[in-house]
């Protein structure tokens, strides 16, 4: 069934409508979320947070066949303002920055390490984008949104999230090659 | 198109949102600009790097639960409310305008309220209403106003004798106290008249005394000398 469907069926009065939409969105906003913040807790308050304000102001939604670019504005916004609450270091979670847990093997574990630390330094590399490329990053390369979603839900235009895109990816490429970050450190499986 | 309008493009290109027309212009124009082929090899990397971020799924799954349908009275009362009060800004306003003009209405009614016009403006009272007096004729009137001439001539009739007494009683006053006067001055002067004349009449006696004193030395003394 479409999330428009849901959505009608919702605020038709069919509550388990809305948890059906749950289930479908939770994981996209929590993924969402822990990209922005890279803490799980934050991903969890974010997501909980969006869903409460979805069910509280779902029948101000104009569009029922938006829903997902109106879900999306929500967390968004709410990240903005969990950024504004708490300063910008709190973006800069610990829990990017912790240390891999370190093994006694030999060389295959020396291995998994550097890839552990590459992707702590890549989620790194993400928080220190500014919000507006980041947010655009993450929506374009792990949500898989197109560019006119991301710019109806930035309510901003379609250029300006190419440029942000691309001077996001050219941030990115910079930090990585002053961190030595590349494809070969993520090769070890 | 220039190198704006192309890394715009590329953009659209990387993630496969570009038509074959436009890709193809795009291709060409970059493998004429190293500059932009060099981005292009650049940001291709860097997208793949991104690739590898880990993800973590939700610890666990939210779920909304329904609220109760059983409606408590107050929960009767604010579905009521929420029935009767408009949604709208400018119809809320409106309504809440009838709903005073209602309770002022009510108000009035319940405590007698009475609005009266006059020259001096609007006046509000609550209770009785105030009881009109009957007009006076013509007759009526006429006799009052002589009436009241009349009592205003008395009174100014007696206000006058009044003032007038008073003032006689103040001039006979000040009569009595200037002849007082008049003849405490005159009695003392008379006292100092009479103690200068009593003063004159010791010092002629002395200055007879002295004389026939100093005449009956002169006769001793001349006949002494005879």
């Amino acid at each position: 069934m479409e999330d428009a469907r849901l959505v009608q069926d919702f605020l038709g009065g069919n509550h388990q409508a809305f948890n059906t939409l749950v289930n479908r969105w939770q994981s996209k906003i929590h993924h969402f979320a822990y990209r922005y913040f890279a803490s799980s807790d934050d991903a969890a308050e974010i997501t909980q947070k969006t869903f409460i304000k979805a069910y509280q102001k779902l029948d101000t939604l104009d569009d029922v066949h938006k829903f997902s670019s109106w879900i999306y504005r929500i967390a968004n916004n709410l990240c903005l303002d969990e950024l504004k609450r708490v300063g910008r270091k709190r973006a800069i979670s610990y829990e990017a920055l912790k240390v891999a847990p370190q093994t006694k093997t030999a060389s295959a574990a020396d291995e998994k390490l550097l890839r552990n630390e590459g992707l702590v330094l890549l989620h790194k590399a993400l928080l220190q984008l500014p919000n507006e490329q980041r947010v655009v990053v993450i929506m374009k390369e792990y949500e898989g949104l197109t560019f006119p979603e991301i710019a109806e839900i930035l309510n901003e235009p379609i250029n300006t999230v190419k440029s942000r895109m691309y001077y996001g990816l050219r941030a990115l490429k910079k930090t990585f090659d002053s961190w030595n970050i590349n494809k070969e450190v993520f090769n070890y499986e | 198109m220039n190198k704006e309008q192309a890394r715009l493009l590329l953009m659209d290109y990387m993630y496969g949102e570009l038509d074959d027309t436009r890709q193809q212009e795009l291709l060409a124009f970059i493998n004429q600009h190293e500059d932009l082929k060099q981005e292009f090899e650049e940001l291709t990397e860097a997208k793949s790097v991104l690739h590898h971020l880990p993800v973590q799924s939700p610890a666990e799954q939210i779920v909304i639960m329904e609220p109760s349908k059983t409606k408590s009275p107050e929960g009767i009362w604010q579905l009521l409310l929420q029935a009767l009060i408009p949604k709208n800004a400018f119809t809320q306003t409106g309504f809440g305008i009838a709903v005073l003009a209602f309770v002022f209405v009510v108000t009035g009614a319940l405590t007698g309220l009475n609005v009266t016009y006059s020259d001096s403006g609007v006046q509000l009272g609550f209770g009785e209403q105030p009881q009109v007096e009957p007009t006076f004729t013509a007759a009526q009137v006429e006799q009052i106003v002589q009436q009241v001439q009349r009592d205003n001539i008395a009174l100014v009739q007696q206000v006058v004798a009044d003032a007038q007494e008073q003032q006689n009683i103040q001039l006979q006053d000040s009569f009595a106290a200037f002849a007082s006067y008049v003849e405490d001055q005159r009695t003392t002067d008379l006292k100092l008249i009479n103690t200068g004349l009593t003063s004159l009449q010791e010092n002629t006696y002395n200055r007879f005394r002295q004389n026939e004193q100093v005449l009956g030395e002169i006769i001793e003394t001349v006949s002494y000398r005879n």
